[in-house]
């Protein structure tokens, strides 16, 4: 059984749906210590469960996050979409890459395509991305991406910066 | 999109899961006495990555967890069905019903169905189900299905007994 994800493309990189084997290098980003900011570290057994989370949203929701991967070299550099949990107070775009891949663009260039499809196909004229006070490369990638800050929101026990995107006609203007 | 099978018993239909039964599963594994035996309570967002967890392991595996609900109203109950995620040292059928209906039989008669379900469309000789020592209530489910008593692992720190339900052939066997 495959779920029909929607491929996207960018000028460097291909968005595609989940594959099984993508599970092994996902182990690296739950490995880094930074994975304390996309629900705490773990091993391949760890990275297993969380890519079946992120194909289990695709079948429950219709949307979710894309694999992204090197045009070039195929092989994955992190992932990128939508996440929105049942009780989340609004639809989230969140990204994470491999911690040797960040520092290229590539989150901003993989978000700016997931939230393209988004005003596209669902419908939705805001999105929002909440972030950690400590994560700063994430802020970076936000205000690359035009957000603004939009106050603060209380997500799993902890304190998070709500930032709000671009709407799609001012991001069309 | 993934089509999960639905199947129907007397008091239940097990489906695929919905971003509706959201709320009530987090409600169950929220409840630190109701998710003493699933590893303990967790936060909302946690039970999300779960259920979810249990969605997709439909398109990665071919087979996977159903949300069981009532064949009458079609709230959700609980879930139940095969699980193998990558860890898990055998194929398991495994069920959890929320606090409000437990004691009804419910969860033997939804792992009843998924198991003859799994049986009948996934090559598992045999199946087990991981239940903690001090959960009497899951063991006499175990043993209502035919399961037996097959030796102890350790599973992510915890002790859990080995159920070893009969196999394909002895069911069939019975039923003829």
């Amino acid at each position: 059984m495959t779920l029909p994800v929607p491929q996207l493309e960018t000028e460097r990189l291909r968005l595609r749906g989940w594959y099984q084997a993508d599970a092994v290098p996902l182990t690296k980003i739950f490995e880094h210590e930074s994975a304390r900011f996309i629900g705490g570290q773990g091993n391949y057994a760890k990275a297993w469960r969380v890519m079946a989370m992120h194909v289990g949203q695709w079948a429950i929701h219709g949307y979710g996050t894309w694999a992204v991967e090197d045009k070039d070299t195929s092989e994955l550099i992190g992932f990128c979409g939508l996440w929105h949990p049942g009780d989340w107070p609004e639809l989230e775009l969140g990204w994470s890459l491999m911690p040797d891949r960040r520092g290229h663009g590539f989150a901003t260039e993989a978000a700016i395509a997931c939230r393209a499809w988004t005003y596209d196909q669902l419908e939705t004229s805001t999105l929002v991305s909440y972030i950690d006070p400590a994560n700063a490369p994430s802020m970076r990638v936000a205000e690359r991406l035009g957000c603004v800050r939009d106050g603060e929101v209380q997500l799993s026990g902890s304190v998070s910066i709500v930032f709000r995107h671009p709407s799609p006609g001012a991001i069309s203007s | 999109m993934t089509q999960v099978p639905v199947l129907e018993t007397d008091r239940l239909r097990l489906r695929e899961f919905r971003a509706s039964d959201h709320a009530t599963f987090a409600d169950f594994v929220g409840d630190p006495t109701a998710a003493h035996f699933l590893g303990g309570a967790c936060d909302a967002v946690t039970a999300w990555r779960r259920m979810a967890a249990f969605a997709g392991h439909w398109p990665l595996r071919g087979f996977g967890p159903f949300a069981i609900a009532s064949r009458e109203t079609d709230e959700f109950l609980g879930y139940c069905g095969p699980w193998f995620p990558y860890g898990k040292p055998e194929h398991e059928i495994m069920w959890g019903v929320i606090p409000a209906v437990q004691r009804q039989g419910i969860a033997s008669e939804a792992a009843h169905a998924a198991r003859q379900w799994t049986y009948e469309n996934c090559v598992w000789p045999t199946a087990v189900s991981y239940i903690a020592p001090e959960n009497i209530a899951s063991r006499r489910v175990a043993e209502k299905l035919g399961a037996a008593h097959d030796g102890n692992v350790d599973y992510r720190g915890y002790v859990m007994q080995v159920w070893r339900h009969p196999s394909s052939n002895t069911l069939n066997q019975k039923s003829q």
